[in-house]
């Protein structure tokens, strides 16, 4: 936007030069604002409870993040692919998992996937989050979790 | 009194010093202007010529930057000379504001500070060093036993401790790691019989029947094996086999036991096909154990669901004021694991405290 | 006693800061009493506080469960280093921190300032006595941390067992340093805006304590990164989480900051910019500390627990940065323009400069708070990940990275960027050579990676093509270069040494991004697999006790190309007190790489293990190392000093 021949041309006024500058920055505002709009709109990740995804679906692929509770006794590791079920109380959802999970991943414990949902309609997660701390359940889960009503006061007291 | 005393005077300092250095000083100093302004338009002409030497100002431009810092070195000086004097921070205004500051912080400290509450470091607290001696006591031992599993003794002190702490998982390993270790005596099959049906909340059927039966043909004397063995048969309904286990306990008896009342109740019990007496004459006793049995209901259901912290407080109250410190304790040991924030359950703690109930080996 | 006079002092300091806010406020005009008595409350505001610190730290080492504090967050058994960093590791104690670098920074002001304007420098105290009192009396009204206890538990429930690290010994407090030393600026900017007096010579007292603000911030930043990287144990070393976006916001607009406070400074423009800036620098920086740690970016329902906390911060926040561009608003039109320059100089090269920092920060700050903004309105739940950020990020910083190694060499008002494009030739063709070397050598196929490099090469090269030209390498006998060098302004060399740190982080980034290998894998004691030229051989497994916890460690042997062996231990550790678990990752330096182990829980006597290889990955924070270093080599310089001897400023143009 600062062209060097446009600096060379003598006789230029003081508002002049200003306007410049002034267009200049205005372009390049517009133009960042525009990216970080693009980029807000295809980057944004969805947050799904195991009932929305039978309520609606979603396509394969699509990256999404799956959260609730992993279903008691589901939690399979066969060499380094972790296989479990996540619940909210009215829909599971099995998840395959490569890797290590996080510490703080248990039966029974509040959990964050990243991933998507492959087209045999299980997730393929490409990121586990349980928080390192024990009594840390995910926003998006605990209130997926209230509105089945799957929620119990009690264990929100040590929350 | 002596904190009161202590912090007046840190105040009056705090106050004097400031009255010091606001009165001492002349009040005609300039106020506008200031060393400060001048040496900067100094370096701002030095750099102009240093950045004309260096090329990083060319010929004209550093006449003009002169011009500009010129024309504001004159602005400055203009706005200097109109700048007017606002109010005059005085002596008195001096002596109101250390006045406001001594008010406003004894206020506060009134009205936040606690200053009847002494330091409690740990190392001084009587109270804190036996519960503080087991904790560490146990951590050793663990770290011992972690190293060299093979050791008997240190499980011998360690598994008995589990179980004066509730941790019965722990306290049925300790055991099996005992009986493991060689040690196949009733006594040994019956410690840990107790821990697993302690575990499963009292349901003794599978391995601890088993081990407490096994005892029995051990050592038919051993009093525990026969209550636990009485117990469980009644709790599964097989009256004819309870009678004849209660008679068995009863028959140990040399009277005066603690658990005397209990057998006789649960061959009672036995006798009329698991069906309670009505009609009779409640005695106090009675009456008691009714109490006990209401509590019991609210100790099941905190043990089973958990709930929240007023229940636990109410569950330790009941038991001090029927006197069963024993229970009250253990009560207290599963709310602290419930609640292990001392912040949660600042009610329960005083209650604790004031019916002699200590925190010791109650975190796991 | 002591925690109880502890109390008193913070609360002296509470009244003392009110009371010295109140009157700095009311009698800014009458000159040099006031002056002298609100230098004083910011002394003694420090000392007050820093006794306060201090007796807090005291009941912690004793155990002092009388302390509501100390019975939360602290427990006889862990070593002491980590009873002293527990005082700030939970909400009240970080409080008292965050209060005792404000009001240290204060006294600095007091100290340093002596020679500034009269009425500036009582509004700049007076200032940052408001922020005192208002952040102290939250602290001693919601978030006390000499709440007692009575009767005093026995037993202090854990300190978190990840923050049971040296990092949480370390990275608050620079990170604090930087957040809060930006009060500074942002006080100026208040007593700048309320007394009208905005000049070059603003910038200049700005200036210092920008550079010293930032390269905390860098510090911090580099170190909470490193911390994160080696203990949370996922191999990454920046995951754009609130947490994380919240310091690097203010840090973007502190970079802008330095930069704008020179234009004005030099050239007396850009004033209204740089009074902006100082006022956005400092607000994101509470944000940061209270919006994102107090959990209302990350749960929102963190505040249900306390409704008064929340809304008592909040009402703060409003009120400091509202205010702050409520009177911004007012005065603006009042300030007057400054030095004329063309578009093509040095002004428009910092202008340019600025204009990307800040769209970045925006881009920060719209895609961390988005996802707060849409829950609240919409109550769609949805989190902006790292790609989107990745890619903001990517593309706004590229066109700063190249006209970088431009900005040191035009000169001032009007500049020849073709001469300037020149003297850049040799560094352009080095840095295209090396990267199309590297390129081909590792044989990239069609991505980003080339262009990163060349972006990086170009940056950390073009750094140092000042210091070439006033040095005349290779055009006058090597030792009188050598004697020009050393005789330039720190200053230059502290621009060319931050902007070779940006190079190389830019260079640690790309090569990290582009050839990190990582290996998920079965592997059991006994057996070996092999990762980047590297083989891993599992050697042991079993248990060991540490401070407080048990560990069940695994030990690794790790062979290089040139069959030099190293041992590696990653371990899952066990705290006895709250019985929760950690994994520590095994982290192995080769040169500027590292290998990176993560060891699973063991299922049925089986092991999992992650291995990651990360190439050149500690330039990252190599090059913020170089960053702060600048930073303070550049505080060192006498020309940035305030009050220094006349002497000292003929020394200076002297040597400038």
């Amino acid at each position: 936007m600062t062209s060097p021949s446009l600096s060379k041309k003598r006789g230029w006024t003081r508002k002049q030069k200003r306007l410049a500058v002034i267009g200049g920055l205005a372009i390049v505002v517009g133009l960042a604002t525009t990216l970080v709009l693009v980029a807000l709109r295809d980057q944004i990740v969805f947050f799904y409870a195991p009932s929305d995804l039978r309520a609606q679906s979603v396509a394969p692929g699509q990256a999404i993040r799956l959260g609730g509770l992993v279903k008691d006794g589901s939690w399979v590791r066969d060499g380094e692919t972790n296989t479990f079920v996540i619940t909210d109380g009215g829909a599971e959802v099995t998840a395959k998992f490569v890797g290590i999970l996080p510490d703080l991943f248990r039966n029974g414990q509040g959990v964050v996937a990243e991933g998507a949902m492959t087209p045999q309609g299980d997730f393929a997660a490409t990121n586990v989050l349980a928080k390192h701390d024990e009594n840390y359940i995910p926003k998006e889960v605990v209130e997926s979790l209230r509105a089945r009503g799957e929620w119990h006061p009690e264990t929100e007291a040590a929350n | 009194m002596l904190l009161w005393l202590i912090v007046t005077i840190v105040t009056a300092i705090a106050c004097a010093a400031l009255y010091y250095a606001a009165t001492a000083r002349p009040v005609n100093a300039a106020a506008g202007d200031s060393v400060a302004t001048n040496r900067h338009f100094q370096q701002v002409l030095a750099a102009i010529d240093a950045d004309r030497a260096t090329g990083k100002l060319g010929e004209a431009e550093a006449e003009a930057a002169k011009g500009e810092l010129a024309r504001e070195i004159m602005r400055h000086k203009a706005e200097v000379s109109t700048t007017s004097k606002g109010l005059l921070f005085g002596g008195n205004m001096a002596f109101a504001a250390i006045l406001a500051i001594g008010v406003l912080a004894l206020g506060t400290y009134q009205l936040v500070g606690r200053p009847d509450m002494p330091s409690q470091p740990l190392a001084s607290r009587a109270d804190a060093a036996q519960a503080i001696d087991i904790k560490e006591a146990v951590t050793r031992i663990e770290a011992q036993l972690a190293s060299n599993p093979d050791d008997l003794r240190g499980w011998r002190v360690l598994a008995p401790v589990y179980m004066q702490s509730q941790r019965f998982a722990d306290a049925a390993k300790a055991y099996r790691r005992i009986v493991a270790l060689g040690d196949k005596t009733a006594t040994a099959q019956t410690d840990l019989a107790e821990a697993l049906l302690m575990q499963a909340d009292g349901d003794a059927s599978g391995e601890p029947m088993r081990l407490l039966q096994n005892a029995l043909i051990l050592d038919p004397g051993d009093v525990r094996a026969r209550f636990y063995v009485a117990g469980e048969l009644t709790r599964q309904g097989d009256y004819p086999a309870a009678v004849d286990a209660w008679k068995a306990l009863l028959a140990l008896s040399k009277g005066g036991e603690p658990w005397l009342a209990t057998a006789n109740r649960g061959l009672k019990l036995a006798e009329a096909d698991g069906v309670p007496e009505e009609g009779a004459d409640i005695s106090a006793e009675d009456q008691n154990a009714m109490i006990q049995g209401m509590v019991g209901g609210l100790a099941t259901r905190l043990a089973d669901q958990g709930g929240p912290i007023e229940d636990w407080v109410r569950l330790v109250r009941s038991y001090l004021v029927l006197g069963d410190k024993q229970s009250a304790q253990q009560t207290y040991d599963a709310a602290v694991q419930a609640y292990p924030k001392t912040f949660d359950r600042a009610d329960l703690d005083t209650i604790a405290a004031a019916g002699g109930l200590t925190l010791e080996g109650a975190k796991p | 006693m002591p925690i109880e006079l502890g109390h008193f002092a913070l609360i002296l300091a509470f009244a003392i800061a009110s009371v010295a806010a109140i009157g700095g406020f009311t009698f800014w005009r009458s000159g040099e009493r006031i002056a002298q008595f609100v230098s004083q409350a910011a002394l003694l505001q420090f000392v007050l506080t820093a006794v306060a610190f201090v007796a807090l730290i005291q009941a912690f080492i004793v155990s002092d469960f009388s302390l509501a504090l100390a019975a939360n967050n602290s427990n006889p058994v862990i070593p002491l280093l980590f009873k002293i960093s527990g005082v700030w590791g939970n909400h009240e104690g970080s409080m008292l921190l965050w209060i005792l670098i404000l009001v240290g920074f204060g006294a600095m002001v007091a100290v340093f300032g002596k020679n500034l304007p009269r009425d500036l420098l009582t509004l700049v105290l007076a200032m940052q006595a408001l922020l005192t009192a208002a952040f102290t009396g939250f602290t001693i009204f919601t978030s006390n941390p000499f709440w007692r206890l009575s009767p005093a538990p026995l037993q202090g429930s854990d300190l978190n067992p990840v923050l049971q690290d040296v990092g949480l010994a370390i990275h608050p407090p620079l990170l604090y340093v930087g957040y809060v030393g930006f009060s500074i600026c942002f006080s100026f900017a208040i007593a700048a805006l309320i007394s009208g007096r905005i000049d070059g010579a603003w910038a200049r007292w700005v200036r210092p304590w920008a550079i010293l603000s930032w390269l905390f911030l860098t510090l911090g930043i580099a170190m909470g990164s490193y911390w994160a990287y080696y203990e949370l144990g996922w191999g990454g070393w920046w995951f754009w989480d609130p947490v994380e976006n919240a310091s690097f916001m203010p840090w973007l607009a502190g970079t802008a900051l330095l930069h704008s406070a020179l234009v004005m400074e030099k050239r007396n423009a850009l004033k209204v910019w740089t009074v902006f800036l100082s006022i956005i620098t400092f607000s994101l920086s509470l944000l940061g500390t209270f919006l994102v740690r107090s959990g209302i970016l990350t749960s929102v329902h963190t505040f249900a627990s306390d409704p008064t906390r929340g809304l008592v911060i909040l009402s703060l926040l409003a009120l400091f940065i509202g205010g702050a561009f409520l009177l911004f608003a007012l005065r603006v039109s009042s300030l007057r323009l400054g030095g004329l320059f063309a578009p093509v100089s040095r002004e428009g090269a910092l202008i340019l400069n600025n204009l990307f920092l800040a769209t970045a920060t925006g881009a920060v700050l719209v895609g961390t708070l988005y996802p707060l903004v849409l829950d609240a309105l919409a109550g769609v739940s949805i989190s902006v990940g790292p790609p989107f950020f990745n890619l903001t990020f990517a593309v706004l910083m590229s066109p700063l990275l190249i006209v970088l190694p431009f900005g040191p060499l035009l000169a001032w008002k009007r500049a020849d960027v073709v001469a300037a494009a020149q003297r850049l030739i040799a560094v352009a063709a080095l840095a295209i050579f090396l990267a199309v070397l590297i390129s081909a050598l590792s044989g990239v196929t069609i991505s980003m990676a080339p262009i990163g490099l060349l972006l990086g090469f170009w940056v950390a090269f073009g750094a140092f093509a000042e210091l070439v030209e006033r040095g005349r390498i290779g055009r006058i006998p090597p030792m009188d270069s050598v004697r020009r060098l050393a005789g330039l302004p720190r200053t230059t060399w502290a621009t060319a040494i931050a902007h070779f740190g940006v190079g190389v982080t830019v260079l640690g980034i790309v090569a990290t991004s582009a050839w990190e290998t990582e290996l998920v894998t079965t592997l059991n004691p006994g057996e070996t697999t092999t990762l980047a030229d590297y083989t891993i051989a599992f050697d042991s497994f079993g248990p060991v006790n540490g401070a407080g916890f048990t560990a069940e460690v695994g030990t690794f042997t790790v062979t290089s190309t040139d069959h030099s062996t190293r041992q590696m231990q990653a371990a899952r550790r066990t705290y006895l007190a709250s019985g929760s678990q950690t994994t520590e990752a095994a982290i192995q330096t080769y040169g500027f790489s590292q290998l990176y182990l993560q060891l699973g829980e063991a299922v049925n006597g089986t092991h999992v293990v992650r291995l990651w290889h990360k190439p050149y990955i500690t330039l990252i924070w190599i090059g913020a190392l170089f960053m702060a270093f600048a930073g303070a080599l550049s505080l060192t310089d006498r020309r940035l000093r305030v009050g220094v001897p006349k002497r000292a400023a003929r020394q200076t143009s002297g040597a400038a």
